[in-house]
């Protein structure tokens, strides 16, 4: 890096050796918020998926006949040296209560991603819907939730389950390596975790600090308040506008389109109006000190609104996001241990890097205005 | 650093037989973490650099003042 080095070497040495432990203490939270994030997005590319089931050949059947398909993995590992068990699971899916399960006959492995398995006639099941489960010791436990239903039960005699067919003791059993779970709908998206709420959450911190300087201008009149509270604002806006972006991606993939009419996301585009609104109301109004005093105001009215869209609002109703509905989000059916590894070192990098990007736009606005007063 | 450090820890395990990835065979996650580190350092530096710019400015306005 020629062209950085000498900028650089000089920004180190305004911490360095010479200067006080002060100083030190003064930018250390900036290089941890940028190899935090940097470390986010390593780890949340590069560790990989853990095996899952992507396909099923045939997935509707007669229980009257033989059941025969073919199951297409990912990130699986099939080997004849250890021939996978295969159930089908009649019943509810999870805690597997009050479930049946039936042993496949059949199981043979074409390739490590691909098994052919077979059935003998099922018999007349008391649930229409099936889930296909799988295991391994290398891949572990894979399971395809509402992989197969039944397109008639014409001639088919009653089921006969069998007590000794079941995986319930290999639940939740998972391959050794360090490895993000593999959920039907995310597949390889569920990366986007990293990037998408770290983003609303510095967003959230940016957007309180500006409240929080607002109210200070409101009690002291500085006007340095004052532009705090405006570039906390513009830096939460941008973060916020990303993960907008972010979250529209995501929809198109998981949900299959751009934009749904879903609380959390209705919610989100209403608070990012509300704070433009803020802008426009800045710039309408020419005297500092008035501006400054109607911006506060309003920036207080307008965090109150955030929490009542995004936190309060989306929780009340049903929503597609995790923690709608009264659910409280990221427990254990949103959020897996394995992740958290990667997700809260990017939730404390992405609020660094934002208080980071604010700093430096309010020191840069401080002194435009100095200069500006000088001449 | 405690975080980073637990981290790194944690990521170095090899605690059983690693399979292939699908994008990783592909090169796609490679591709993808290097440009999004890449463009990520960009903009660290130039933050850093703003970061220094600015901080002269500082001076030099308190040295007139």
């Amino acid at each position: 890096m020629p062209l950085c080095s000498p900028y650089l070497t000089s920004y180190f040495r305004t911490f360095g050796a010479n200067n006080s432990r002060a100083q030190v203490i003064k930018f250390w939270w900036k290089f941890l918020a940028a190899a935090l994030v940097l470390l986010s997005l390593i780890a949340g590319l590069a560790i990989p998926l853990g095996p899952g089931i992507t396909s099923v050949s045939n997935t509707i059947f007669e229980t009257s006949n033989d059941l025969s398909f073919e199951v297409t993995g990912y990130n699986t590992a099939f080997s004849s040296e250890e021939l996978p068990q295969v159930w089908l699971q009649n019943g509810e899916l999870d805690p597997f209560k009050g479930s049946q399960f039936i042993c496949a006959d059949a199981v043979s492995v074409v390739d490590g991603k691909t098994l052919s398995i077979s059935f003998d006639p099922l018999g007349a099941l008391p649930s229409r819907i099936c889930h296909l489960l799988i295991y391994t010791p290398t891949n572990g436990l894979m399971v395809r939730p509402n992989a197969l239903s039944v397109g008639s039960e014409e001639g088919a005699t009653p089921v006969s389950w069998d007590a000794e067919c079941s995986p319930l003791a290999l639940a939740g059993t998972e391959p050794g390596y360090l490895h993000f779970p593999n959920r039907e709908m995310l597949i390889e998206t569920i990366r986007n975790l990293y990037l998408h709420v770290p983003m609303w959450f510095a967003m959230i911190l940016l957007l309180l600090m500006s409240m929080i300087f607002s109210i200070k201008h409101l009690s002291s009149s500085k006007l340095e308040d004052d532009v705090k509270a405006r570039v906390f604002a513009q830096v939460g806006m941008v973060l916020g506008m990303l993960g907008l972006l972010t979250g529209m991606l995501w929809a198109k993939f998981t949900w299959g389109d751009w934009w749904v009419n879903d609380s959390r996301l209705n919610g989100s585009a209403v608070t990012l109006l509300i704070y433009m609104a803020y802008f426009i109301l800045r710039n309408s109004v020419e005297d500092e000190s008035k501006r400054g005093r109607l911006a506060a105001v309003y920036n207080i009215f307008a965090y109150v609104m955030l929490i009542v869209f995004l936190l309060v609002l989306p929780r009340m109703v049903d929503s597609l996001h995790p923690g709608a509905g009264g659910n409280p989000a990221f427990s254990q059916y949103d959020l897996d241990n394995k992740m958290r590894l990667v997700f809260y070192p990017a939730v404390l990098g992405w609020m660094g890097m934002g208080l980071w990007m604010a700093q430096v736009r309010t020191r840069l606005s401080l002194v435009e205005r100095k200069l500006l007063w000088k001449n | 650093m405690l975080v980073v450090l637990t981290n790194l820890t944690v990521l170095g395990q090899e605690q059983g037989p690693k399979l292939t990835s699908v994008a990783q065979e592909s090169g796609k996650y490679w591709v993808t973490t290097g440009v999004a580190s890449i463009i990520f350092l960009g903009i660290v530096v130039y933050l850093v650099v703003q970061d220094r710019k600015i901080k002269q400015l500082e001076k030099r306005l308190e040295e007139e003042a």
